[in-house]
């Protein structure tokens, strides 16, 4: 059984990729950048370990237009996410798009063979770190240094689209948890409405009340 | 990298609202002391400005006192102190409005140095204008006009040079004094310049002036041994005429034309010298012929007549004299060919013996009997008469007892001597 170490999922965004896109989060990342948006998914932690083909499943069932991966470092598990996304393609033709800490060149000169396999399975790929002294309001990108390759035809027709922010996806569910998706265009985003909204991640919450 | 975990928000209810009471507070506590910070903040960079600003018109008094110490006039006291207490009320003040009160007052001190600026500005236009006219007053030395006459290039590149940093004075002080200086070097080469010449043309003029009265008491002298020996001094209308000119051209100061003219009237003077030489030479050999003849007319039968003796102005001598048996004898002496003397007898008897025409040879051998008497004379006293000559048509000068007749005997003899 392949597992895939996975921090969070939702179904429907509209931010992180052309039109409504189930998302994968992953938990991991070996790169850290500074000023992380979602500093909580950088610990690798097999806790949160899911089984591919069962998460691939659901991918199937309820995405819309595509699939986009993001974290957490997706090419820290670069294998897994392959067979997931492998394992989503062989019930539907989605659109998939991954982020990376990584320069394209990097893992083309330098990936291990799963990198090369998630490469080979990608629609768009917005690669390169976040660095915050370059943050802008950028299409699905925080930086200015990141890049979005479209290494396939799939969506050719975006290529000359508005370089412009695709915005935030702020949701208040039922129980009145809160979360936004996206990538923010300023900096100092999350720690502004967190204070602003008084918010308090869930989990710390629980560690705290257990 | 591009989503946030779950949020736990809020719960209902008296906590919720209780919650949002205390968030209000808090709230409005960060805001008082963020307001508070704020106007701290403020008055220390409205405190820091003012006292920056202050800095500079401190340092725009400094540097004006020292430019007016410089020029010799006094700084202005009185803004560095109000500066001062500006500066102290700056830093003890605890408000922005009272920062911008003291601050003002710094500003009125700038103001207030427009005033400072102007005199030192009207002072060095002023030194530098005295300064132009001191080198101007250096002109004033020697009349325009004479320095003109002697430089007359120099006058106006000087006159040039002034103008030019007079100019510079009343508008750029600072740039007048190279001009002033450069005016300075004109006018001392100027004056030295005229000094020279002038002085030259003065020592000129003095000789030209001392060879012309030396020429003219030559002549003067001439004409007065002229006068004493009665007779015509040569040239003397000719010479007079250029003396005259002469005398205009030294008064003129005009060198030049005197000492062109002396050679040629130097020559004329030497040449009247001569001549007169010549002319008293033989007036005194006629006087000591006549002389002779005076002492055998006697001799003759003949008393002289001393009142008849007229010597004309070219030298020539007359005399008479009578027998007792009325009979008229006349001398002339004058001059004759070869620088000799001639003279002329004649006699109203010889005349009236011509006229009724008869017995001329008779009349002429008593004639030459007395002739002859007197030639013995002369030549005992050193004369040596020469041939008698008759001469019936003498019209040169007739005789004085003949001056009614048209034909007279005469006789002429030279005398050696």
């Amino acid at each position: 059984m392949t597992t895939l170490d996975v921090a969070e999922t939702h179904p429907a965004c509209t931010v992180l990729g052309p039109g409504s896109r189930y998302v994968v989060w992953v938990q991991g990342c070996g790169i850290g950048c500074a000023e992380c948006v979602s500093p909580q998914w950088i610990p690798f932690d097999h806790t949160r370990a899911r089984d591919v083909a069962e998460l691939a499943a659901d991918i199937a069932e309820h995405a819309t237009d595509g699939l986009t991966i993001s974290g957490g470092e997706p090419f820290a598990q670069a294998g897994a996410v392959a067979a997931l996304v492998a394992a989503v393609r062989e019930r539907r033709d989605l659109s998939v798009m991954s982020y990376t800490g990584y320069t394209i060149e990097h893992l083309r000169a330098h990936g291990t063979p799963g990198q090369h396999r998630l490469l080979a399975e990608l629609d768009l790929l917005v690669d390169g770190p976040f660095l915050a002294h370059r943050q802008a309001a950028l299409r699905w990108r925080g930086s200015a240094n990141q890049r979005l390759h479209f290494l396939t035809g799939r969506h050719a027709a975006l290529r000359d689209a508005p370089d412009l922010s695709a915005g935030l996806q702020i949701e208040v569910a039922a129980d009145e948890s809160v979360r936004w998706l996206g990538v923010p265009p300023v900096a100092g985003f999350r720690q502004w409405i967190e204070n602003r909204l008084e918010l308090e991640p869930l989990e710390q919450k629980q560690e705290r009340n257990p | 990298m591009s989503g946030s975990p779950k949020y736990q928000t809020v719960s209902s209810g008296e906590i919720r609202r209780r919650q949002a009471e205390q968030a209000r507070k808090r709230r409005e506590e960060q805001r008082k002391e963020k307001e508070r910070q704020r106007l701290a903040a403020a008055l220390e960079r409205a405190r820091a400005l003012a006292l920056s600003r202050a800095e500079d018109v401190a340092e725009r008094v400094a540097a004006l006192s020292r430019e007016a110490a410089t020029a010799g006039l006094a700084g202005d006291q009185a803004a560095e102190n109000r500066l001062e207490q500006a500066r102290e009320r700056i830093r003890s003040a605890t408000d922005r409005a009272a920062v911008g009160a003291a601050a003002g007052i710094a500003e009125e001190v700038e103001r207030s140095l427009v005033g400072l600026r102007q005199r030192i500005d009207d002072h060095q236009r002023e030194q530098a204008q005295e300064r132009v006219e001191a080198v101007a007053a250096q002109l004033t030395e020697i009349p325009a006009d004479v320095r003109a006459r002697y430089d007359r290039g120099g006058a106006e590149e000087c006159e040039e040079l002034l103008d030019t940093a007079r100019r510079y004075a009343g508008k750029a002080p600072a740039k007048s004094d190279a001009r002033a200086e450069t005016a300075a070097q004109a006018v001392r080469e100027h004056l030295d310049k005229v000094l020279a010449r002038r002085a030259e043309e003065q020592a000129r003029t003095t000789a030209a002036r001392e060879a012309a009265e030396e020429v003219y008491h030559r002549f003067a002298e001439l004409r007065a041994d002229a006068e004493q020996a009665r007779v015509p001094l040569p040239d003397s209308d000719g010479i007079n005429a250029r003396l005259s000119d002469m005398a205009t051209a030294v008064r003129q100061g005009d060198a030049g034309r005197v000492l062109a003219a002396l050679p040629e009237l130097t020559g004329l003077v030497d040449r009247a010298e001569a001549a007169l030489d010549g002319h008293i030479d033989r007036v005194i050999e006629r006087r000591e012929l006549l002389n002779s003849i005076i002492q055998a007319l006697p001799e003759a039968g003949f008393s002289v007549d001393r009142n008849s003796f007229v010597q004309r102005e070219d030298g020539a001598m007359e005399l008479r004299a009578g027998s007792t048996d009325g009979q008229q004898f006349a001398v002339l002496l004058r001059d004759g060919a070869g620088n000799a003397t001639e003279v002329l007898y004649s006699t109203d008897t010889m005349h009236e013996a011509v006229a009724a025409g008869t017995g001329k040879a008779g009349e002429c051998g008593s004639l030459l009997s007395v002739i002859n008497r007197l030639s013995e004379r002369t030549r005992s006293e050193g004369f040596e008469p020469g041939t008698v000559q008759w001469d019936d048509e003498d019209g040169d000068q007739p005789p004085p007892a003949a001056h009614a007749h048209s034909a007279r005997p005469g006789v002429r003899g030279r005398t050696a001597g």
